[in-house]
């Protein structure tokens, strides 16, 4: 913790060799993050490159009150959102009617699973479904924070979450059936 | 965000996750799954990448350091501004050869005889001055009027055959004239290129008859001197001193019109290295490393219009007497005794002030990359100023006359000289009469700016920041103003006492708002300052006009 203290001290003070060591040791997770946001990996370059940038020169706003990975996340997270409203991924935000039409659950295990597949799948959802599914399934906000994060309605963050469920649901089925047969 | 990070951070949840498993439904298992295998995950990242974070770091540090690294842009853009600077300097330079190339030849009289005047003032006790007045009067008169003779008169003032202590000291009037008006002193004993062409000048316009005959060795001092200055210049410029000495001789000009002179000479050799110095570091700029990245990104090119119009506040500036030539007219008692009782407020400022006036702009302009721009087009100026001057009583025209008026007309080309000079010789026509007078004087320009942008605030949202700075070309018009009896009087034409063609130097700051992709709206502050005197070398007065004005208007990009 000490450690991470003189890290973000080093960056404070512009300290080049203090950026370079923050930015190695989180950028493989982060670009992970900035992975499932985006559709390919360029943009996810793209992402990981601004939202760094950003952390350097926030640098100075974090309080030490949460920690400082989840403080970066948390820039990568934003940093793709805003991206992504940019490129205007947010146009096939219908509502969903048939929310919570599950799948029965027993068939949809991902334990076979590569991550790269599972990558590869949440990419090919409709984008307003992934950044939910994202901020949902895998980050843990709740339906009225992602509302409000994305400039939505709560119910259609609950729809558009459906969705993806049914839609990743089906097709980890489809991945399964083909594995065993 | 803090706690909400916190409760969502890995650990936390994992910790949980036996609870959950248990205690929940199944619901939160597929969750759980996803969760599980894409919060390890890790990939990474191109080798680049640290590169490009880093070029991007620099750039953002650079412009919050807010500085203007002018000399270390780019490298095309730099050559451009001295492109452009040097043909500004060649126009310049042409049109002020072809202009003073054609005065009539009437000029060394008026030049010459001023000189003699300050030596007799300057030797002699005021005292002694009354003694002196008719010669001077009858000088005045020859100066004025009988061209030839003068010349003749003022050559039999410089014998050849004058001892050389008595050279020297003539040398040091020049010298002392030359200070006097504002320039560099006649330094034939200087090894500069520019100083040197002074002083060639000065000695030129001395006695032309030296220069003329320079090649005989019954030559005076200062002559010879400035056969061995040029002998000594390099080959290339050797010969262009010299076949300017030549022209020069030919028409000799007046000391005090040296500025664009001096301007001209210093741009064929100096000027290209002053602007690239390769040396001028900005104090405050950040070592930069020199990455590929940083190489600033070349947008196409943006050309845009716009109208505007800017209230100013306009001061002439306008001086009487200062000049050299002024000596010739002021002999007459009329100048001399409003120059007297002038005296306390002979300074242009105190004797100027400033009225509402007006501009309207139209500009064109090309955004050569995000932080420069250049710009040209037309302005027309209407600029109102008031001249605090003294009025008189003229017996001869039975009619006030004021300060200004008098030396307007007796600058004026178009007003015969003698009714002046017939003023001037008799005292007793004039009654001067201590009154003031608040001269309402304006003037109607056409100005055609050429200045460059540099983005203090680049435009990538709506509002950007903009320095301009450069030079425009004044070209005159009218002026009107009021004359001792309170009519109006305007003065225009090529033989008006003002130059048909000025220069200003400009420099302003512009706020510009993006309404769209098509219009945007500018507010600018703008200051300009005449470089030089507006009036021709000749005229008895100056006026060197300054300008501050706000503006609006709005553009339109293509």
């Amino acid at each position: 913790m000490k450690d991470e203290r003189t890290l973000v001290e080093g960056c404070r003070n512009k300290d080049r060799i203090a950026q370079r060591t923050l930015y190695e040791r989180f950028a493989g997770r982060m670009f992970a993050v900035c992975q499932r946001y985006t559709r390919s990996r360029y943009e996810a370059e793209d992402v990981l490159q601004e939202a760094f940038v950003k952390v350097f020169t926030q640098i100075h706003t974090f309080r030490y009150d949460c920690p400082l990975e989840a403080w970066i996340k948390r820039i990568m997270i934003n940093t793709a959102i805003s991206y992504l409203r940019k490129e205007k991924a947010y146009l096939d935000q219908a509502d969903v009617d048939d929310y919570a039409d599950a799948v029965s659950e027993g068939e949809t295990t991902l334990s076979g699973m590569e991550y790269q597949q599972l990558l590869g799948m949440v990419r090919e959802l409709p984008a307003g479904c992934q950044s939910v599914f994202n901020l949902y399934a895998i980050e843990g906000y709740q339906h009225n924070e992602i509302a409000q994060m994305l400039g939505i309605s709560e119910g259609t963050s609950k729809s558009q979450y459906a969705r993806a469920k049914q839609l990743l649901q089906a097709k980890i089925l489809e991945t399964n059936n083909t594995n065993s047969s | 965000m803090g706690s909400r990070s916190v409760r969502k951070n890995k650990e936390f949840v994992h910790q949980l996750n036996p609870t959950i498993n248990m205690a929940s439904s199944e619901e939160h298992t597929f969750e759980n799954e996803w969760r599980r295998r894409f919060d390890e995950a890790s990939e990474t990242p191109p080798l680049a990448m640290w590169e490009r974070i880093e070029a991007r770091l620099d750039e953002e540090e650079e412009e919050r350091v807010l500085v203007i690294p002018f000399w270390q842009r780019t490298q095309s853009l730099r050559w451009a501004a001295a492109a452009a600077v040097t043909a500004l300097l060649l126009t310049l330079g042409g049109w002020w050869f072809q202009s003073n190339l054609s005065e009539p030849p009437s000029k060394t009289a008026t030049v010459v005889a001023p000189r003699e005047k300050t030596t007799a003032t300057t030797t002699n006790e005021l005292t002694q001055k009354s003694q002196e007045g008719e010669k001077i009067q009858n000088d005045s008169k020859l100066a004025s009027g009988a061209i030839k003779e003068n010349h003749n008169e003022t050559e039999a003032k410089h014998p050849l055959s004058r001892s050389s202590a008595e050279t020297t000291a003539a040398t040091a009037v020049v010298r002392k004239e030359a200070k006097k008006a504002g320039q560099t002193p006649a330094a034939a004993l200087v090894a500069s290129v520019s100083k040197k062409a002074t002083s060639s000048k000065v000695n030129t316009s001395t006695s032309p008859e030296n220069q003329l005959s320079a090649s005989t060795p019954s030559n005076g001092r200062g002559g010879a001197k400035t056969e061995i200055n040029v002998t000594h210049e390099s080959e290339t410029l050797s010969t262009t001193i010299a076949s300017s000495e030549v022209a020069l001789a030919a028409s000799p000009m007046e000391p005090n019109t040296a500025p664009e002179m001096t301007l001209a000479f210093l741009e064929g050799k100096k000027m290209r290295e002053l602007l690239g110095n390769p040396k001028r570091q900005p104090w405050v700029a950040p070592p930069s490393q020199p990455t590929e990245a940083l190489k600033p990104k070349l947008l196409p090119k943006e050309y845009w219009a716009s109208v505007g119009v800017m209230p100013a506040s306009y001061n002439a500036g306008v001086e009487i007497g200062g000049r050299g030539a002024l000596a010739a007219a002021s002999n007459t008692p009329l100048y001399s005794s409003q120059a007297t009782f002038n005296n306390s407020a002979r300074t242009p400022t105190a004797t100027n002030r400033s009225a509402l006036s007006y501009a309207f702009q139209w500009q064109g302009g090309v955004q050569l990359s995000q932080r420069w721009s250049l710009e040209s087009g037309v302005n027309y100026l209407q600029g109102n100023s008031i001249y605090q001057g003294v009025n008189a009583f003229s017996t001869l025209s039975n009619s006030y006359i004021n300060s200004l008026e008098t030396a307007i007309n007796l600058s004026d080309n178009n007003i015969p000289r003698y009714d002046f000079a017939t003023i001037g010789s008799d005292k007793s026509l004039v009654q001067t009469l201590s009154t003031s007078q608040d001269i309402s004087n304006s003037y109607q320009f056409l100005q055609v700016p050429i200045q460059t942008g540099y983005a203090l605030i680049k435009p990538k949202r709506k509002f950007s920041l903009w320095l301009l700075g450069g030079l425009i070309n004044n070209i005159f018009l009218k002026n009107t103003f009021q004359t001792g009896q309170d009519n109006t009087v305007t003065v225009t034409g090529n033989d008006s006492p003002y130059r048909r063609l000025s220069f200003s130097a400009t420099t302003g700051m512009r706020l510009q708002y993006k309404i769209n992709k098509r219009w945007t709206t500018l507010l600018s502050g703008n200051y300009q300052r005449s470089v030089g005197s507006t009036t021709r070398a000749g005229a008895v007065f100056q006026a060197r006009p300054q300008l501050m004005g706000v503006g609006a208007g709005v553009r339109y990009g293509f």
